[in-house]
């Protein structure tokens, strides 16, 4: 069985990975280092040699191009922030409702790993909420991983994410590893009583956290295009309703709907949390610019903290 | 029991079924189809909806009607519907069907056949004993006429064995039978319930056999017996086909210039007009004429004329009327129909004098059935007639008569008619090849000087060849040659006067045959060649000669009497079967008269010169059936048809549309015929149901083709395959003796040019075609050769045998032409061609390896016939053709190149090249002139050196080529100079 889900892994991991690849290339070039001289791997300056300095640090190359002058090769500093992922594991996220569209969790997989790719290009320690770590071959799941960072960050995070595994559980891990100054970025389609989102945010406040919710939706959970004679059935549970004209009830289903898309945008407003809506049908990119473009707008805000 | 319509019923209580079918519409109505079933997400949002719905949708009533169908049909189904019922019989006596099994119901032998079947599965339900009685004689003599009583298997058994026969029906015979019958229907209905009076069913061939007594006498006992029932093919008439008499016919029709055959087609009906044509065969089946025929309304005789080129009248088998299929309309050809060829001396009065040459009245009597060759007596003996005629011809040469012996001891039927010259060279001796010996001088009568009146002719000679035909008693002989008297000439004389003496005479010699006629071929002597038994006389002899002059001895020594074996019979429908066992074979006589069921129609004798029987011969009437006040049926065209396969056919697509209609209304059709609403379904995209879906339907369609179509007209279609037999043999299209020739090819012979094969690799063959381009320049530049550009061949369709060098690179893997396209390459060396094989791999060998080019390269050489191959050494024409060389070079030059050896073929010029050198890759060059390959250095050369030699080497070849082994001689120079000047003084 393991093994099974093993290979369909090592199957879909490239396709996976491709995309996130091709979607966070279109962002990579805005996505920019601390632009200061540190601790980094990328030429920052040359700057004149100054006693003090060390000699191993002298370029010399470069130096040997002025007379008289010694030149001192500075790469760029770095500093890693830390951004949890947090991917929807349930079962509810494998849905798509027509062939042309991905399924929610594909795309979520998706922009999580995109993201990952952009952080750890900058330089971003990252890691997985609710990761499934392997110790001494007794899995434990809704366990945090352990920080990544660097080049070969993404790459643990697939694997730690595990993109198949599908729980029927609904629930915001409640990570203990959260430090303060810490980021959250939860992708999931938060169909789940809003209460509990509201819990789990003000868990992660309370150690001192920033975050971001990125619902994932399918159009068809919005508009609910369905007519006759429905049985609907719930993907994490055994209910089943029956409706005689799912047609009928349509208004009414749109109505609910909206009112716990505005419970979230509720506690988004009294947590300062924003949250993003994002529909399968539309093109990741604009999601993953939005996502992009909060978390260094919280970082440029909060920048004093890093 | 049957509807009005067409249509009826086997088990009709099964329609009762029927009413079911409200009670099926109300189940229907109130069962709701089954919910779309659909996996949502967002089932927390519905969890919270208060208003659910639920009542049913109702069944649409389109699937309530679909379903309607379905159970209908399949009530209808079984029910047992038969579309085209026969009438059933009143009277439920047993059935008697009378069968005119003659070649006169073979062309629609099939309505009989369909009758047959349709009456067995009418009697297939209630058991009726039916009994069959064909009217054709028996054939083979002792077998079946009367059958039953047969249950329905035992008939449609019978109805697939029984055949027409190629005899007319024998309804006296019949008759007698019918008392059999009576005995047979009395023993039956004492066990059966069906006791009435038994119905009779004629399928009758409306041709009346005998005459119109008999038949209505026959209709009688008939009528006596029971009731009757007439039914009288008139879709498909019989028609019979007789050749008519070369004589009766050649004083309406036939001028003496038109030599074909006359046919005489009649037929039974002549309300329609009809379109046919005649179709003439040769013994191999090939079709050798076709004439159209037409018949007007009310016409029922037409002629037609068969008039076949010389070359092929003996080889005329049959004449058939197109597309019919009955031994009636189908005329065998004789060997005594073959036309022989009869040699005759030229005549100087031939032409200017017709009526004083013996010749002309010969060819008059023997025009109908022969043709004629005139010449020498060298020229004829050579060729391959089979008669010669000598008139009056007195000394003849030693060595013609060498030559007339020799031919006659082959077979050969000598005729000689006497005259003045056989006389008066019998004065001197015995004129030899005659059959008997002769008395000097001829005999006059009724002469002023004699006292004899002229001899009427007496009885010919019982043992002789002319003993069946009738002595006329008008025809005098006045003049005659006389024989010596004895026993050896009574013994020949097939013919003689009144008082004895001889007018025919013959004597067999070695195979042969010699006869003599004592009298002249002109009316000068008798009478005789202006009668027609002087071409029954003379048709008589020629027979002899083709049957072959073996059987004349049987027909002298047999009294007539000999027995042909028969070869092949003819069926009914005009096919030639294997003859049946038992048969005694024929007379003459007997082949003469009609056919019986002791001499049935077909093929006799020797495969070769068989005699003939043919089905209907001119005598015999073919008139069709005159029955009197009697009510006659056409046949049933169409067979009844069983209708329960289609409605079940029907039902189980109906079924299918239900299915579909259920998964489409259940949603679960996905995208298949559905546009929006209720795809949402697909939660799972590995999930697919469409391929399913798409493979019953493919499975169901299949299943349907199966069912669809039974066998209903599959005896419709069989009905005439020898129809299209013989349409297809028509005479293929004649070609224009000069073809076309090919544009390129006529090119390519105005300038000489190099020609190499197109490997499909487009690199190499665009550095093999650079190659010979730069080698031509290069020829132009230095020599006076100048060759356009070089062509690019494909090896399998064009053309190569005009360029005088092939260059044909080796490919690795390339696939091996095809043995013809070796031929013509075999044939290309031996005519001159030389061929450079090139491997293009020397760089790659490694001792005691094959490179893959080099294996293509064997197994091309395995297929050709090439002469034994030396490598090149010094002295070589190729190495001195031009320029004088130490080695061919091409773009490497390591390992031998190889040539065919010594002076074998071609004046020793090698006609093949096989190296590995990469000839055309040194000489190909880019428009700027610089070389495209580099240039591997060697012992001899390097560097632009190299390449100066490979365009030498390319020269010389090319010498070698066009000049052959002129060249050669120059390497012999300096001996020959040094032998001539030691030969100076």
């Amino acid at each position: 069985m393991v093994q099974a889900d093993s290979e369909k892994l090592a199957d879909l991991f490239p396709a996976l990975m491709l995309e996130a690849q091709r979607l966070a290339q279109t962002l990579a070039s805005g996505f920019h280092g601390r632009k200061r001289a540190g601790q980094g791997e990328n030429f920052w300056q040359h700057r004149p040699y100054i006693s003090g300095d060390s000699v191993a640090d002298i370029d010399w190359r470069q130096s040997a191009r002025a007379s008289n002058r010694l030149y001192i090769r500075q790469n760029e500093w770095e500093s890693a922030n830390a951004v949890w992922l947090w991917r929807d594991p349930s079962a509810s996220m494998a849905y798509s409702s027509s062939a042309g569209t991905n399924e929610k969790r594909w795309r979520a997989s998706v922009l999580t790993l995109a993201l990952s790719i952009l952080l750890s290009k900058g330089g971003e320690r990252i890691g997985v909420l609710g990761a499934r770590t392997t110790n001494d071959g007794q899995e434990t799941t809704n366990e945090s991983s352990r920080l990544f960072h660097g080049r070969n960050a993404p790459q643990k995070i697939i694997e730690s994410m595990d993109h198949f595994s599908k729980t029927n559980t609904n629930i915001i891990p409640h990570a203990e590893k959260i430090r303060p100054g810490h980021h959250l970025v939860l992708v999931s389609d938060f169909l789940m009583d809003s209460e509990h989102v509201a819990n789990a945010i003000n868990f992660a406040q309370t150690k001192g956290a920033k975050g971001i919710l990125c619902q994932i939706l399918d159009r068809a959970e919005e508009k609910f295009p369905y007519r006759g004679r429905t049985e609907f059935l719930d993907m994490e549970s055994s209910d089943r309703l029956l409706f005689g004209s799912a047609g009928s009830v349509r208004k009414d289903y749109q109505r609910v709907f909206a009112h716990h898309q505005e419970s979230l945008k509720k506690i988004s407003n009294s947590t300062g949390w924003p949250i993003i809506t994002h529909f399968t049908d539309e093109n990741a990119h604009n999601a993953l610019i939005e996502i992009v473009n909060l978390l260094e707008e919280k970082n440029s805000t909060l920048g004093g903290n890093f | 029991m049957a509807f009005a319509s067409a249509i009826s019923f086997l088990t009709p209580m099964i329609l009762l079924g029927l009413i079911t079918l409200p009670l099926i519409w109300w189940l229907l109505r109130a069962t709701p189809p089954a919910p779309n079933q659909v996996r949502f997400p967002a089932f927390i949002v519905l969890a919270r909806l208060t208003n659910r719905e639920e009542t049913p949708q109702r069944t649409p009533w389109w699937l309530l009607l679909l379903r309607l169908l379905l159970a209908g049909l399949i009530i209808v189904a079984l029910a047992g519907p038969v579309l085209n019922a026969p009438e059933s019989q009143d009277n439920d006596g047993p059935v008697v069907l009378v069968i005119d099994n003659t070649y006169a119901a073979a062309p629609g032998w099939s309505l009989r056949k369909t009758m047959m079947e349709t009456i067995a599965q009418e009697t297939r339900q209630i058991n009726r004993p039916v009994f069959v009685l064909t009217t054709a004689p028996s054939f083979p003599i002792g077998s079946q006429t009367l059958f039953g009583p047969l249950s329905a298997e035992d008939l449609m058994t019978l109805a697939g064995t029984l055949e027409p026969l190629s005899f007319r029906a024998d309804r006296i015979n019949a008759q007698q039978t019918l008392q059999q019958l009576d005995e047979a229907l009395q023993r039956s209905s004492d066990n059966s319930a069906f006791k009435g009076e038994p119905n009779f069913l004629w399928l009758n061939d409306n041709h009346s056999a005998e005459d119109a007594k008999t038949d209505k006498q026959f209709l009688s006992a008939l009528q006596e017996r029971g009731q009757v029932r007439v039914i009288i093919d008139t879709q498909r008439p019989a028609f019979a086909l007789t050749k008519n008499t070369g004589r009766g016919e050649i004083s309406e029709k036939n001028t003496p210039e038109t030599k074909g055959s006359s046919f005489t087609i009649r037929r039974l009906t002549k309300e329609d007009a009809w379109q046919g044509s005649l179709v003439a065969l040769a013994r191999d089946g090939r079709v050798l004429e076709r004439v159209d025929l037409s018949l007007g309304t009310g016409q029922n005789q037409t002629q037609g004329l068969i008039n076949l080129p010389i070359a092929l009248q003996n080889d005329l088998a049959s004449v058939r009327i197109d597309t019919i299929r009955s031994s009636a309309s189908l005329w065998l050809a004789d060997a005594r129909d073959r036309r022989a060829l009869i040699g005759l001396l030229r005549d100087s009065q031939d032409q200017s004098q017709a009526l004083l040459s013996g010749n002309h009245y010969i060819r008059e009597a023997l025009a109908q059935f022969a043709q004629f060759q005139v010449g020498t007596i060298e020229t004829l003996t050579q060729s391959d007639v089979s008669v010669i005629v000598l008139n009056d011809i007195g000394r003849m040469r030693d060595e013609d008569v060498d030559r007339l012996t020799d031919w006659v001891e082959r077979g050969g039927v000598l005729i000689r008619f006497a005259g003045p010259n056989l006389a008066d060279a019998a004065l001197d001796a015995p004129p030899p090849l005659l059959p008997i010996e002769l008395r000097r001088g001829e005999r006059a009568f009724g002469g002023a000087l004699t006292w004899d009146t002229p001899q009427p002719i007496g009885p010919f000679n019982l043992e002789g060849p002319f003993a069946d035909l009738i002595v006329p008693d008008d025809i005098f002989i006045r003049q005659q040659i006389l024989a010596q008297p004895g026993g050896q000439t009574s013994e020949s004389t097939w013919a003689s006067l009144k008082d004895g003496t001889p007018l025919v005479t013959g004597a067999q010699s070695g195979d042969g045959l010699k006869v003599l006629f004592h009298i002249t071929a002109t009316p000068v002597w008798s009478d005789l060649p202006l009668s027609e038994i002087f071409i029954d006389i003379l048709r008589k002899l020629t027979f002899l000669s083709t049957l072959g002059p073996n059987t004349l001895e049987e027909t002298i020594s047999d009294n007539n009497q000999v027995r042909y074996t028969p070869l092949r019979s003819l069926d009914g429908y005009g096919q030639l079967q294997r003859p049946a066992p038992g048969l005694t074979g024929i007379t003459l006589a007997q082949a003469n008269a009609p056919a019986t069921p002791q001499s049935p129609p077909g093929l006799y004798g020797s495969n070769d010169t068989p005699l003939v029987l043919n089905a209907i011969t001119a005598q015999e009437s073919f008139e069709p059936i005159a029955l009197g006040p009697v009510t006659i049926t056409p046949y049933e065209e169409k067979p009844p048809v069983q209708l329960w396969a289609y409605l079940f056919v029907a039902a189980f697509i109906a079924f299918l549309l239900d299915m579909l209609a259920t998964l489409f209304l259940g949603g679960k059709l996905g995208r298949f015929g559905q546009t929006s609403q209720n795809q949402e379904s697909k939660s799972n995209p590995a999930k697919k149901p469409v391929p399913g879906n798409i493979a019953a339907l493919i499975i169901a369609g299949l299943m349907i083709g199966l069912f669809a179509l039974p066998d209903a007209h599959a005896q419709t279609k069989t009905d005439n395959p020898g129809a299209n037999k013989t349409a297809t043999q028509s005479v293929s299209k004649t070609k224009p003796l000069d073809p076309e020739i090919d544009k390129q090819v006529s090119d390519a012979t105005l300038r000489a040019r190099f020609a190499y094969v197109r490997t499909g690799n487009a690199r190499i063959d665009e550095i093999t075609n650079s190659g010979l381009t730069s080698l031509s320049q290069e020829l132009s530049r230095r020599t006076t050769v100048s060759p356009a550009a070089p062509v690019a061949i494909d090896i399998l369709t064009d053309d190569f045998s005009v360029y005088p060098i092939l260059y044909w690179p080796i490919l690795a893997g390339s696939a091996l032409p095809p043995d013809h396209v070796l031929a013509e390459v075999e044939n290309y060396m031996r005519l001159g061609g030389l061929v450079i094989f090139d491997t293009r791999d020397e760089e790659r060998i490694v001792p005691g390896q094959e490179t893959p080019e080099a294996v293509i390269l064997r197994k091309l050489l395995s297929r050709i016939n090439i002469p034994p191959l030396i490598p090149v050494r010094a002295n070589h024409v190729l190495y001195r053709s031009y320029y004088l060389l130490p080695e061919l070079r091409g773009r490497t030059g390591f390992h031998d190149v190889w040539v065919a050896a010594g002076s074998s073929s071609n004046d020793g010029v090698t006609s093949l090249i096989i190296g590995g050198r990469d000839w055309v890759g040194a000489w190909a060059r880019n428009d700027f002139g610089s070389p495209l390959r580099p240039i591997i250095n060697n012992k001899y050369s390097n560097g632009e050196r190299a390449r100066e030699m490979a365009y030498r080497s390319g020269i010389n070849m090319a010498m070698v080529a066009f000049t052959g082994n002129y060249k050669t001689d120059q390497v012999h120079t300096k001996v020959l100079l040094k032998r001539l000047g030691e030969a100076a003084p």
